[in-house]
This record gives structure tokens, sequence and C-alpha cells, in this order.
């Protein structure tokens, strides 16, 4: 069952998680959980929608970053629809370039 | 009892755990009582320790020492569940339960409202503690140099 992944499902990536270690309650729990997980010598996964990606940057950026622990690489959906994802769909991208996030593979959603 | 003596009777004990200290002045008085190597300290990511302490005892065979605040689990509170999922041999948790943050003014939490050991009755441990500051000081050690003296004691051949 070892297989590193740790995250909080999406519909959009279902493909790529079905091998996964954990599902997470929230998706800052998966950051946490890597985090531990490379301190012990391993390269660990998370997955998440782009909604999750909002809710963790205070561990990227107060974990992560101050440690210089190695961001994870990271599966994630990029949703535009329905109207509740547009707002956070519109800005993913910039995030991702704001946290220098490189080791990105990304299912995004027709606009 | 004050939290810095429950936290020398705590690393008088310790032998060769892996012990993560939440933060705030837990990792601070965690950091003068036993500074070692095997220590990591949460500077920040508040709500962070018992995640990492998860994912350390997962993949390694070492067993690890979670030493969190009340305000540090009840920030993230599904992880205190996911521990009671799990039920790692080698993972342990004390709670030092002041009731209050204690690093921002002593602003009352919720804890005195949930009995953690009901949520997770595995390994896990409540101690109350006075809401009393030792005013001991700050952790003398960079991020990275925390960083990197934990990952080579736990990489270790």
């Amino acid at each position: 069952m070892s297989k590193l992944k740790f995250g909080v499902p999406c519909s959009k990536i279902k493909d790529f998680i079905e091998d996964v270690e954990i599902n997470c309650s929230t998706e800052e729990e998966a950051m946490s959980i890597a985090a531990g997980v490379w301190l012990a010598g391993k390269e660990p996964t998370v997955y998440m929608q782009n909604s999750g990606l909002c809710r963790i940057l205070d561990h990227v950026l107060s974990l992560y970053h101050p440690y210089e622990i190695p961001l994870p690489k990271l599966i994630l959906s990029i949703r535009h629809r329905p109207h509740h994802h547009k707002f956070c769909g519109e800005v993913t991208r910039n995030v991702l370039d704001l946290l220098n996030w490189k080791n990105v593979e990304i299912t995004e959603q027709e606009k | 009892m004050k939290r810095i003596d429950s936290i020398k009777q705590i690393m008088d004990n310790i032998t060769d755990e892996l012990v993560i200290t939440s933060t705030g002045k837990i990792s601070r008085e965690v950091f003068n009582v036993k500074d070692r190597p095997a220590n990591f300290y949460v500077m920040g990511s508040m709500g962070a320790s018992l995640g990492i302490g998860i994912g350390l005892a997962l993949h390694t065979k070492r067993n690890v020492h979670v030493l969190a605040g009340d305000g540090d689990i009840l920030m993230s509170l599904s992880t205190l569940v996911l521990m009671n999922k799990l039920k790692l041999s080698n993972l342990k948790l004390t709670i030092l339960d002041n009731n209050c943050f204690g690093a921002t003014g002593g602003q009352r939490t919720c804890s005195d409202a949930v009995d953690f050991t009901k949520i997770c009755s595995h390994n896990c441990k409540v101690i109350s503690v006075e809401p009393i500051e030792s005013g001991v000081p700050r952790v003398n050690l960079s991020h990275k140099e925390i960083m990197e003296r934990f990952y080579n004691e736990v990489n270790k051949k």
C-alpha cells in the first residue's frame, strides 16, 4: 500500500489516485504528512483540487520554505466550473508561480 | 503543574525517540530543557506537528513522540481522527493543554469543550498544565539547521 501519495480527491484526477496511501480530510493534513515522509527520506506526492491549493499556502510558506523542505510532486486539478470554481481557477497558475512550485502535473477543466 | 516541568519529566524519559514539537512556546521549552538532533521544532505552520509525526511514523521504524499544544491540535483536529484510524504502534502524542494560545497573550481556546482522548484513544495523552509562561529564550537555531541535523539523524546509515 505504500505508494507515498497523500491528498484530497477530485473527480478530475481520479485516474491518478487509485493507488494512494491516505485520503486525507484536508489538504493541510496531506502537506504536513508529506513533510514528515520527506524527513523520513522518501519522496511523497500530494494531490488535490485547486481549491485545496488555496488552503495550503501557510504550510508552503511557513513550513516547506523556511525549513528548505522540497515541495512534493503535486497532482492538481484546475477547475473553472461550476461558477464557484471560476475565481480560484483564474488565479491558480499565478499561485503556483508565486509559491515557486515546479513539479506539478495538471489536469485542467475547459473554461 | 507548569508546562516546562511537565516537559522536563517527558524529556527525562526520552531515549532514542524522534520528538516533534508544535509551534510557539512548547518548541522553545523543549529546546531549553533538552536540545538534541532528534528533536524537530515546528516554528510556524501551526497545526502541522501531528501530521509531520504521522508521516515520519509511517516511513521510519523509529518511535515518534509528538508534543503539541491544545491550540495546535484544535487547528488540525481531523489529523487526530486520522491518528486514531491508523493506530500506528510507533507514534505517541502528548497534548500539553493550557486551554489558551500561550504565545499570543493567553487568549482562551476551546479545549475545555473537548476530550481529545475520546477522539483518539490510541497512544494519546492529555496533560493539563497551568497557563504560565516560563520565559525561556527562543530556539537558537535556524530552521535549516534544525531540518538538516534532524534529517541526518533519521536517515543515518
